[in-house]
């Protein structure tokens, strides 16, 4: 039946006027052929937007009604080796305006004015940026109390914004500082580990995007794209916080009573070369106050390490056999070497004196004589393998690698000065991992600062051992010890000793390089850098300590490493044994005997 | 015997289509219509439900979000507090208040490992005696909280 009907429609259109349903036709096809045009146009168009210029399109129009808003990340905390936090992130709130949405701008600045303590400067600046109404984003006030924000915030003041913005707080006061370092009010790490580990602490910050009506006001009961935070990892340091601690109070009792201008402390595990405190202090010119730092100058400064240089000497003299600790030289009070008369420290006749004798009492010229033996070239080399001139391990910022001319560069005196420490610089931290590959029986290990990291998923991800590499025999580092002990006992280093523990160590007493490239100032004064490398028990070392001072009083008692050093040495001993758990040997102490 | 015959049909074709026809199709078409406007009325419906529903989930949770966001602030305000409490700068500066000072020197005794132990029992400080727990640094009060906080 249909193609019966079909054929009865189509066969029905021709009796219709021809002329007319040719106008019809013609009509439809340009209605048609323009609809179709357009229809291309718009197409294209689409098609464009859409793929070359849809992306800039869209984030145009979504710029136009939705706002981001950053989510900073929670940056990791820094806790001690005992889990005791040295730097934690706390919440606290920013406060800013909008001035274009600021309607009443003398009652909201009176409000702000109240509750924030706004200073007069600080009102004017605000009150003109409410009236010029040229910006939509002001601070007024950063990082403040939580629950001060959270009152603002219930004020609902119209233009006023309390967004979340945590700071950085140092729950120990200033302990630690000069190791930690500090960040800026961004919370990006600007010195110490804060900066060396930045990246691994910061984390990845999020957003929110809220919806908003013209006016930037959010729009109620639209949802929030949240881009959640992703927060920074966590550092275990090998610090102890209250080895840390005694070690900065001691130096800054002993800086502020001898009138010093600074003091360094390192605090070391002999096997593991594990930091347990790194403190400095310095005096304030201003007010002469003295000041646990910020920078870290047992890294960053170096000096001339004076005779604590001396046991990489003797160690070298020993290790190579070309002298044993009961060798004897003569030794007069001072020689010419070059140009230079060099000298002891004190006047005496020519003495015969042993290997043992002159690490003892200190004598330069006997260091020479032993150097001498090494020769020049084998000394360099032991120095190096000491960690002379290279930065340690640490790679802190900043960190020096002291001065230490290659061996053929050495000229004049220099070349028997650099047996005793003169004529080259050293970071503490290079002069205490050189003395402590004695006390870990010839083998030097790195200094280490960081332990692990707590990483996302609150497990804890250890740092690699310190690199180790062999100085000198065990032997040599054995009888070393026996003459270090010797030092603490009878020689140089008496103020360093210690009821219940047997102490070895060295001193020195280097001299600061001037200005004017001399030793002495325009009026002929010297200055001096007292230390004092010490390790303990003295049978079996643990622990190695380092103290400077710089600067100590010259032409007093107390400019000598023996004397400004050594005593803050002893004064942390039992600290420091109390706090590592470590009990004093059955036998009686060395130096009672 | 009468046989009923079949009339011939007569007139036009068109005028002979049943009418019941039609209307029994509208009748099918008016069915399916109201059955599936009632199908679109239920689904919407149910749609609806589920929506409020999740929104209404979604609501607790994003309040759960936020009490979870302000007690790990919580936790993170209090652990600083402990840990300025803990710190040995505020520990100096309390003892000297209470009168104490630095010891000067400091020696170490020997005791009889019997009277040793004859104290650490009686005063429960040994933890196999007591059955005391062991005491959780902040450190892995930490990490606890850091765990269950990526459990998500």
């Amino acid at each position: 039946m249909s193609p019966q009907r079909k054929l009865r429609v189509i066969s029905a259109k021709p009796t219709a006027g021809r002329f007319k349903i040719g106008n019809q036709r013609r009509r439809i096809q340009i209605v048609v052929a323009f609809v179709l045009v357009m229809l291309i146009v718009v197409t294209t168009k689409v098609i464009g937007l859409q793929t070359a210029g849809g992306d800039a399109m869209r984030a145009e129009a979504a710029n136009q009604w939705t706002r981001t808003t950053t989510v900073v990340a929670d940056r990791g905390t820094i806790f001690d080796r005992n889990g005791e936090e040295l730097a934690v992130s706390i919440p606290a709130a920013t406060i800013s305006i909008n001035p274009k949405l600021i309607d009443n701008e003398e009652a909201t600045l009176n409000m702000l004015a109240t509750m924030l303590s706004l200073d007069v400067e600080e009102q004017q600046r605000l009150y003109d940026e409410m009236i010029l109404k040229d910006k939509g984003f002001v601070y007024v006030r950063r990082q403040i109390d939580a629950d001060l924000g959270e009152q603002i915030a219930a004020l609902k003041l119209s233009g006023v914004n309390v967004d979340s913005e945590p700071t950085r707080l140092l729950p120990g006061g200033d302990t630690g500082r000069s190791v930690i370092g500090r960040t800026d009010i961004d919370g990006v790490g600007t010195a110490g580990l804060e900066l060396q580990y930045d990246s691994i602490l910061s984390g990845e910050n999020g957003s929110v995007t809220r919806q908003v009506a013209p006016g930037g006001r959010s729009i109620a009961g639209t949802e929030d794209a949240v881009d959640g935070a992703v927060p920074g990892d966590d550092l275990i340091l090998t610090i102890d916080r209250s080895i840390q601690f005694t070690c900065e109070q001691a130096l800054l009792e002993r800086v502020s009573n001898t009138g010093s201008k600074a003091g360094t402390c390192i605090v070391m595990d002999a096997d593991s070369g594990e930091l347990y405190a790194m403190a400095s202090v310095k005096r304030d010119a201003d007010t002469n106050e003295v000041l646990i730092t910020s920078g870290n100058h047992a890294a960053v400064d170096s000096y001339e390490p004076g005779s604590v240089a001396k046991v990489i000497t003797i160690a070298a003299g020993l290790e190579t056999g070309v002298v044993g600790p009961n060798t004897v030289f003569n030794v007069p009070w001072r020689a010419q070497y070059g140009d230079d008369l060099l000298r002891d420290s004190h006047e005496h006749p020519d003495e015969d004196m042993t290997v043992r004798q002159i690490l003892v009492e200190s004598s330069n010229i006997g260091t020479i004589k032993v150097q001498e033996k090494v020769q020049l070239r084998r000394h360099w080399d032991f120095m190096r393998a000491f960690g002379l001139g290279e930065p340690t391990a640490l790679d802190f910022p900043g960190e020096s690698a002291g001065i230490f001319k290659e061996w053929n560069e050495l000229f004049g005196s220099e070349k028997y000065t650099v047996s005793y420490g003169q004529g080259l610089a050293s970071t503490p931290i290079q002069l205490i991992s050189a003395v402590n590959a004695i006390a870990n029986d010839g083998l030097y290990v790195a200094p280490k600062l960081v332990r692990g990291f707590v990483g996302e998923d609150g497990e804890i991800i250890p740092t690699a051992p310190s690199a180790t590499h062999e100085v000198i025999s065990t032997n040599t580092a054995e009888v070393m010890q026996s003459m270090m002990t010797d030092v603490v006992c009878s020689g140089t280093a008496t103020r360093a000793q210690v009821s219940s523990f047997n102490v070895a160590g060295k001193t020195g007493t280097g001299l600061k390089a001037q200005p004017n490239g001399g030793y002495e100032d325009e009026f002929g004064v010297r200055s001096y850098y007292a230390s004092f490398v010490g390790f303990f028990p003295a049978e079996d070392p643990e622990i190695t300590v380092l103290i400077s001072i710089d600067e100590p009083p010259a032409g007093t008692i107390n400019r000598f490493g023996g004397t400004a050093a050594a005593p803050v040495f002893a004064r942390l001993v039992p600290t420091i044994a109390h706090e590592l758990g470590i009990q004093p040997p059955s036998t009686a102490p060395a130096c009672s005997e | 015997m009468a046989i009923a015959l079949r009339k011939p049909a007569s007139g036009s074709p068109a005028s002979r289509r049943p009418t019941l026809q039609v209307v029994e199709a509208r009748r099918r078409t008016t069915r399916v219509v109201v059955f599936t406007a009632t199908l679109v009325a239920i689904g919407l419906g149910t749609l609806a439900v589920i929506h409020t529903q999740i929104a209404s989930r979604q609501a607790v949770i994003d309040q759960l979000d936020r009490s979870i966001a302000e007690e790990n602030d919580r936790f993170d305000t209090l652990r600083a507090v402990r840990a300025e409490l803990r710190a040995p700068v505020r520990l100096d500066q309390r003892a000297r208040e209470l009168g104490m000072a630095p010891a000067l020197d400091s020696s170490f005794l020997s005791v009889d490992p019997l009277v040793l132990a004859m104290a650490m029992a009686s005063t429960s400080t040994d933890n196999d005696v007591a059955d005391v727990p062991d005491y959780l640094g902040p450190l892995d009060q930490f990490r606890m909280v850091k765990i269950m906080n990526g459990m998500d």
